[in-house]
Parts: structure tokens; C-alpha cells; sequence
């Protein structure tokens, strides 16, 4: 038996959806596909997501349904985002998700119920990136941890995947910059709100592709603070536990862009 | 009734009305397919008065403000004439999976909407009719009337103060009170208001009885700090001390993470012209650690005008 784990990162939004509202939405979905193509190209059989618009509050969440599917309306974006879908559980990777959180001493649910509302960034981003429908596997963001125990939580997620054959892609799906705008704009003028969001994205991005890490590390609390990023980077707490960020490796920028005023960004973990 | 019926339209009192799931698990209508063994009582009673006063005053409408329609862009409002589905709650699908079923008064929704606008804020319709309502919304209104046989108004909770700063949009819940009570005053509508909200919101981080959530030997509040806070924003309602009330907002909300932050109650409040009335208190209790209150303004036979 043999096993392998790519990472990748993608953004949740479901403009991405309509890529032809904006060239940034477009270029970041073609972004998206052409990940679909690397996952096809290094065999790839199922897919670990960790959305952070997946909230949980009393501990941690996982998907344990074989089969998820119904049809999700966004609660913001409900006039344009009414998202079938139609998940394969990888249901024993699932099973050791669970296992390797209780041995953490995590609290943990096993998500298996009728109408449950996947939340729009793992639709999403399967669609773009999942179009042969590989098994999934789905972690939740706890609210209640913190970066250093959603590094835990990644590497918790590494030692699962470990245990069965074939390569595994860690998928994190999450924002950059957080700075929306809160009042209609036109779809065609969408761009980063605040320029300094736009410099400090550039600037992770850029250590990301380098794969610096000490740099990465350096920016961190200035980056969230300064550009409110989603949910605290806690997206690349999971990558980090998860093996994607060691000395060697990277996440090299296939697209960037803005959605609705944010910072959205699709990555690919080097190989 | 249409909006040819100008100038009759009243509200009839207001509500602050919390929505943990808990009181719909630990009741076990029908509608919900978990079943418990009870749980949460103090808090599920208080709710009893607010039924039968449902019952007599029959309104034509309650409008219900809910911080778990969180919207980004602006104040949205549901304008589907009749919403249907299960309601899956994301944070407690073991405790709540509702079949809701719901009428909702689309004319008020679009005047309210207009009003909003005309008053400057960002307004918006939701008109898909596939809409999941949140389970803020559907749990303040069963807990009020189980039998939804009152056509419904349900209003998104701008999320800018969480993501922002606290003060952000706390202006803008004043005005959506403000266009709130001009489009009941506009369709003549006699309306009952409800504030979908806890008090103080730092609650716990685990469940304290996974295999039993309605073990009640498990549930506190979630510390002393918090529940005198509770108290003290309980006794200026119960003196209509509103002044107090606004100066004391800021610090309450920075140090108990109240969810009136969401804006419910500064809409509800506005919406009723602020009114320096006693409040009615019918209970008090904690949901994992969060302090619920239901609290009633009753505004008079005749409502406010």
C-alpha cells in the first residue's frame, strides 16, 4: 500500500459560478478546472475538504453520509447560487477522521443526516475541482480553535489519509483579504476594497510561492489583523498539520483576484 | 388587507424571543424529527404567555429580526408568499431538523423593503422560492406561535458589526426599525414584533453531555460575570430604563458578546418608537452557557401608532 497527499487551496465564493460577471471570477474558476486536470494527472481518489464557511461550535464536525446531495441556496447570494449537489462520502476515511480526532481528545460529531446544508464553499468548490466526482471527505472549521489546534487538527487529517492507498487531496477552501463590500456594486467593477488588502495579499502570496515559511510565519498576526482574512488563516493551520508547509515545498499561485471586494486566491502545493 | 387601508396600522407589542434550537428539541413538536426527554423548561414556559397572547390579540403579522440570517450586503427580507422545507440547523443537526411551513406577508415585506431604501440603507427581496429559512427565524416563531397560522416577516441581520466593529450598522438597525414601523403604519397591519436574540452569547466549547443534550444537571450559565451582566440589561428593560439600556450596549456587547449586537433588539426597540415602558419579564434561563430572556412590550390595547 502506498499513499500520497497533494495540497491544494481554492475559494469558496459562488461567483466563481458565473464567470462571466468578471474577468477575476473567470480566470480564478479556469484556475480551479485546471487543478481538476493536475488531480486527474496524479491519480488522485478522493478529496479532503476543510471549508471554513463549514462552521461548527461545540467541537468538531464530519461529514459521515455516503452519499450527500439535495440542492444548497445561499443564504446571501440566493438569486444566483441555488447549488445541486451530490457528494460520494469516502466513508473510511472518514471513519479514521473520527478516530484520530478522539485519540487528539477532540469532541467530535458524525454528520449523517437527511437536507444537512453543506455550506456553499464545498459546493462550490467541488464543481470546479471535482467534475469525475471523487469520494470526498468534509472537517469543519471550529470556531473554538484556535491556529494552533487547527494545525492539530491538520495533521490529524495527514496521519487518516496516511492510512489508505492512493494520494489524497487536502483541499482547504477559504479566502484571503476579508474586507467585502457591504453596499451593491457592479459585478464588472469588483476589485480588492482596500489596496493595502491588495499589498499584503501579494505579499503572502508571494512567501507562499517561495515557500518561505519563516516569512509566512513572521506575517501572519499582521496579515489577519490588517486585512481581516478569513477566519484567522486558519485555513493554512490545516495545510501546516497537514504536511503542505516544510522546507522544499510550496503553494504556488495559479490565480488571484478579488470577489466581492475580498481576496481570493487558487493554489496548488508543489510536488 | 392592502395598502389601501392606510393609517390603521399598529404594532402590538414586541418581543424579545431567543432561538436556541434547545427549546424546540426539549418541547418535541412534530415538526421536529429529533425527539428529547424534555429540557429547558424555565425557558420553554416563558413562552406560554407569549402564545396566548397570540391567541387574543390575532395579529395580521409577526416580524421576526434573526442573527442567523446573516447577510453581508445590506437588510434582506423573505418575499416568497409561502416557504416550505427542512430546516437543518449547520451547529446542531442532531437537535434540530424542522419541517417548516410558513405564509409570509409579501406586501409588508416589500413596503418594509421600500421604506428601508427610502431611508437610504441597502434593502433587498429574497424571492427564491427554494429558500432554507435559518433556524433563528423558525425557532423564535414556533416558540411563539407553534400553530403558524399568522403570516410571517422575516428580516436578515446585516453581519457588519461582527465582521467590522461592534458600532457599525447599530445606526442602520435604528433606521430599519424606523422603516420597520412606517410599513406596518403604510399596509395597515397590527403587528407583533420579535427580537430573535440572546443576551449574553460566550457560551461553552464542547457539549457538556454528548449522549444526553438535555441533561439539565450539565447546564449553567457560563459564568457569574455574565449572568449579573444579564441581570442588570434585564432590570432597565423591566424599568423602561431604555437610556440606560443604549449606554450600557457597548460594553455589554464587548464583554458578554451579546448577540443583541445582530441588531434585533435595536430594531425592535426603534421600531416602537423607542417606548421608556416597563418591559414585561416572562423567564430567564441559560442554553449552553448563553443567557436567554423572554421579555414582552406590551404596547396597550390601542398599539402604537
Amino acid at each position: 500500500m502506498s499513499s500520497k497527499i497533494i495540497y491544494a487551496w481554492v475559494p469558496g465564493l459562488p461567483h466563481l459560478l458565473k464567470p462571466e460577471l468578471n474577468p477575476h471570477y473567470a480566470e480564478l474558476a479556469g484556475a480551479c478546472k485546471v487543478l481538476a486536470e493536475d488531480f486527474k494527472r496524479q491519480n488522485v481518489k478522493r478529496i479532503l475538504y476543510y471549508s471554513t464557511q463549514w462552521l461548527s461550535v461545540l467541537g468538531q464536525s464530519v461529514q459521515m453520509r455516503p452519499e450527500v446531495k439535495g440542492r444548497h441556496v445561499d443564504e446571501n447570494w440566493y438569486d444566483f447560487a441555488s447549488l445541486d449537489f451530490n457528494f460520494k462520502t469516502d466513508t473510511a476515511l472518514a471513519a479514521k477522521l473520527i478516530d484520530e480526532s478522539r485519540d487528539m481528545g477532540l469532541q467530535v460529531r458524525a454528520v449523517d443526516y437527511d437536507g444537512f446544508p453543506v455550506d456553499t464553499g464545498t459546493i462550490v468548490a467541488n464543481r470546479l475541482i471535482n467534475p469525475d466526482n471523487l469520494p470526498t471527505a468534509m472537517y469543519s472549521c471550529c470556531v473554538y480553535s484556535d491556529y494552533a489546534e487547527t494545525i492539530k487538527i491538520g495533521s490529524l487529517a495527514k496521519k487518516a489519509s496516511e492510512t489508505l492507498d492512493g494520494v489524497t487531496a487536502v483541499v482547504v477552501v477559504s479566502g484571503l483579504s476579508g474586507r467585502y463590500f457591504t453596499t451593491e456594486i457592479d459585478w464588472r467593477e469588483d476589485h480588492i476594497r482596500d489596496p493595502k488588502d491588495d499589498e499584503w495579499n501579494k505579499k503572502f502570496l508571494a512567501a507562499l510561492n517561495e515557500g518561505n515559511w519563516s516569512a509566512v510565519k513572521n506575517m501572519k498576526a499582521d496579515y489577519c489583523q490588517a486585512a481581516k482574512v478569513d477566519m484567522g488563516l486558519k485555513a493554512l493551520a490545516f495545510l501546516e498539520g497537514a504536511g503542505a508547509c516544510v522546507s522544499g515545498r510550496s503553494m504556488k499561485t495559479r490565480a488571484y483576484g478579488s470577489v466581492y471586494g475580498t481576496g481570493a486566491a487558487v493554489m496548488f502545493g508543489s510536488i | 388587507m392592502s395598502t389601501s387601508q392606510k393609517s390603521s396600522g399598529k404594532i402590538l407589542s414586541g418581543w424579545l424571543a431567543p432561538h436556541p434550537p434547545h427549546l424546540v428539541y426539549g418541547e418535541n413538536p412534530p415538526q421536529n424529527e429529533p425527539k428529547s426527554r424534555g429540557g429547558w423548561e424555565g425557558l420553554r414556559f416563558a413562552y406560554d404567555s407569549c402564545r396566548k397572547s397570540m391567541k387574543t390579540l390575532k395579529p395580521d403579522v409577526i416580524i421576526v429580526h434573526s442573527p442567523h440570517w446573516q447577510t453581508v450586503v445590506g437588510h434582506h427580507v423573505l418575499c416568497v408568499p409561502k416557504l416550505s422545507g427542512l430546516s437543518v440547523d449547520p451547529i446542531f443537526p442532531h437537535l434540530f431538523r424542522y419541517h417548516f411551513s410558513m405564509e409570509v406577508d409579501c406586501e409588508l415585506s416589500r413596503v418594509i423593503h421600500d421604506e428601508g431604501r427610502a431611508l437610504g440603507l441597502t434593502m433587498k427581496k429574497m424571492e427564491n422560492p427554494e429558500f432554507r429559512v435559518d433556524y433563528g427565524t423558525i425557532v423564535t416563531l414556533h416558540m411563539m406561535n407553534p400553530d403558524w397560522d399568522i403570516p410571517v416577516v422575516a428580516i436578515s441581520a446585516n453581519n457588519s458589526p461582527y465582521f467590522y466593529d461592534d458600532d457599525v450598522a447599530q445606526e442602520e438597525f435604528l433606521k430599519l426599525g424606523t422603516a420597520t414601523q412606517k410599513a406596518i403604519e403604510k399596509t395597515g397591519r397590527r403587528a407583533v414584533l420579535a427580537a430573535s436574540c440572546t443576551l449574553s452569547h460566550l457560551h461553552f466549547a464542547k457539549e457538556p453531555n454528548p449522549e444526553l443534550p438535555e441533561d439539565m444537571s450539565r447546564e449553567h450559565v457560563m459564568s457569574q460575570s455574565q449572568y449579573e451582566w444579564d441581570m442588570k440589561v434585564i432590570e432597565m428593560l423591566r424599568r423602561g430604563d431604555l437610556d440606560s439600556y443604549f449606554k450600557c450596549l457597548p460594553a455589554f456587547m464587548k464583554e458578554t458578546f451579546a448577540e443583541v449586537k445582530a441588531g434585533s433588539l435595536t430594531w425592535m426597540l426603534a421600531a416602537m418608537g423607542v417606548p421608556k415602558i416597563p418591559a414585561k419579564f416572562h423567564g430567564y434561563g441559560s442554553v449552553i452557557g448563553t443567557g436567554n430572556a423572554v421579555m414582552e412590550w406590551d404596547l396597550g390595547a390601542g398599539g402604537l401608532k
